[in-house]
């Protein structure tokens, strides 16, 4: 029940700063729009129907649900959690009952709740799968991977500990997520032999093997399902270790 | 209970080079120094008791209470509070402490205190009418009704510190600990919080410890004294019965009218007061302002008079 507390907390939070998320929305959708429209111009001067065995709807439909899912997978657990370290705030959840990794999994699903209803609503109306099964199972692969991406983030964060600006960290895991997530361009594009390694990444995983699914260029989750399950597991070891020897490290002094 | 013993507490610094070479030299070779904040100390503080520790700036007081509260880990000896290590961070000794840092809010920045307030009902598992009666008592008592539904990011520091009191308070924590409470606060807010903080105590019988560096938070409010000067402690003990009255070594600045209608103004000692009220006839003193010794005046007086004994 704290926890879910907390989530509502970390809503209402998000709500009053409308502007911050119209102003992201907005910048996201610009994202998308314009490699709509890049691909667009590539099919039509190109003359080809298929690009890599993907027409131009397949195309669209692929970057519309890339765009969207790099909104409910956001980065942001890194940078409260670094901010938490750097400011000393992180002593306040020391000092209550709670777990750390609880208190931040609860804001974020707080935070990104809108997102999830509208990614959740969206894939239900786009899989238009002959059985709803697919579906289903690509919701329950897409909790897991929210939860497995989420730790990931955490993980990074809790590198705060040591690194005193996490600043420049960010433009590495943006570009990480835009080219490894498939948001400019489907991962198979780089060559078979590179994607066969590169699909189970973790920002494909939540981006690029859900825009597959719908596009029809997936019919069995099993193997993503595995490699997502590997990825939990690894990042939640990692950030144990991590946060037993960095809590040892903070001080509690802040800026 | 609290117990300390054989207490330590170091960390690691770095030693900063200036200029454009300096800086050009740490970024290879970067120095290191082991700095000592608290160095091999041993108290007792008793149930109920209303403790103050005083101490110049980086005495330490911040990290004892952060070792106090399992923020922080002992380098050598131990911490005991109510029979636990505090740096296990146990459910159980969590739910007994109340914490106040003076310059760190725990208080969500863009929400109303209430809502955290309601979370932390949630955190401490406190039953939904009890819960209520101890939120009403401590709002009615801290005067708080007026802004407990304002964002906290739109309330004045005073404010603020009450919502954080009743925040430290709102789950009747066995031990309470107070780092700074009244720093930047008004006279009259600083009152309020030093009689609630006393209620409290008679009230509850909770064992509070608060920090400062104004003498005169402790005086107001603590019957036992801690001192800490470079990371030990120098005096612990009965407020009561210090070697040296804070007091002391207070001065008067007398402003009166002379005979001939002119202003002047002397500065005296308490006996020299006396004296000049006698002389002085009441209608000719225009001001009398008392000013109170430097926490470093008055600590280096208890030096001295410690060594003198």
């Amino acid at each position: 029940m704290k926890y879910l507390v907390m989530g509502v907390n970390g809503l209402v939070t998000k709500f009053t700063y409308r502007s911050n998320e119209i102003t992201n929305l907005i910048t996201q959708m610009l994202q998308m729009t314009i490699s709509i429209c890049m691909w667009l111009s590539i099919y039509y001067s190109s003359g080809k129907y298929t690009i890599n065995q993907m027409n131009a709807h397949q195309m669209i439909q692929y970057l519309v649900i890339t765009n969207l899912t790099a909104i409910l997978f956001s980065t942001s657990p890194i940078f409260r959690f670094a901010n938490q370290v750097q400011s000393g705030q992180l002593t306040t959840t020391l000092l209550r009952p709670i777990s750390i990794y609880g208190e931040h999994m609860a804001f974020y699903i707080g935070t990104q709740f809108p997102y999830l209803c509208i990614n959740f609503t969206l894939f239900i109306l786009l899989s238009n799968h002959a059985t709803n099964a697919l579906t289903f199972i690509l919701l329950g692969y897409l909790i897991l991977a929210f939860v497995m991406f989420f730790s990931l983030m955490l993980v990074i964060g809790t590198l705060s500990f040591w690194l005193i600006n996490m600043w420049p960290l960010r433009s590495a895991i943006n570009a990480c997520s835009l080219i490894l997530g498939g948001l400019y361009f489907p991962l198979s594009f780089l060559g078979q032999k590179t994607f066969r390694w590169l699909q189970f990444n973790p920002f494909s995983l939540v981006s690029d093997v859900p825009a597959r699914v719908i596009t029809h260029k997936i019919n069995d989750l099993s193997p993503y399902i595995i490699a997502v399950v590997i990825w939990l597991l690894l990042t939640m070891i990692v950030y144990q270790r991590l946060i037993k020897i960095g809590i040892k490290k903070y001080e509690g002094i802040g800026i | 209970m609290i117990k300390t013993q054989a207490l330590t507490f170091t960390y690691e610094s770095f030693i900063k080079s200036p200029g454009i070479k300096g800086a050009w030299h740490d970024f290879f070779h970067r120095q290191t120094n082991t700095i000592e904040a608290l160095k091999s100390n041993q108290i007792t503080i008793n149930d109920g008791e209303m403790v103050g520790l005083v101490g110049p700036n980086g005495a330490g007081k911040t990290t004892f209470i952060k070792l106090l509260t399992g923020i922080l880990t002992p380098t050598t000896g131990s911490v005991i509070v109510d029979d636990r290590h505090p740096a296990y961070r146990e459910a159980k000794y969590l739910q007994k402490v109340g914490i106040l840092f003076g310059q760190k809010s725990q208080l969500s920045w863009d929400l109303p205190a209430i809502d955290t307030l309601n979370m932390l009902a949630y955190i401490y598992k406190l039953p939904r009418s009890r819960y209520l009666k101890r939120l009403n008592t401590l709002v009615d008592m801290l005067d708080a009704n007026q802004f407990i539904n304002q964002p906290v990011r739109k309330l004045s520091l005073g404010q603020r510190v009450r919502c954080e009191l009743i925040c430290a308070l709102i789950h009747e924590p066995k031990y309470l600990f107070l780092d700074e409470p009244t720093l930047g606060l008004d006279l009259l807010t600083q009152q309020h919080i030093y009689k609630f903080l006393r209620a409290e105590n008679r009230q509850r019988h909770t064992t509070i410890l608060i920090t400062s560096h104004y003498l005169k938070d402790i005086e107001m409010l603590s019957d036992k004294l801690l001192i800490l000067v470079d990371g030990k402690f120098v005096y612990q003990g009965n407020t009561n019965q210090l070697p040296v009255h804070p007091s002391d070594s207070d001065t008067f600045e007398c402003t009166y009218l002379t005979e001939n209608g002119q202003t002047k103004q002397v500065q005296l000692d308490a006996g020299e007061l006396n004296e000049f009220m006698q002389k002085t006839a009441t209608h000719n003193i225009v001001n009398i302002k008392r000013n109170g010794s430097s926490l470093e005046d008055f600590i280096k007086k208890l030096y001295l008079e410690k060594t003198n004994l």
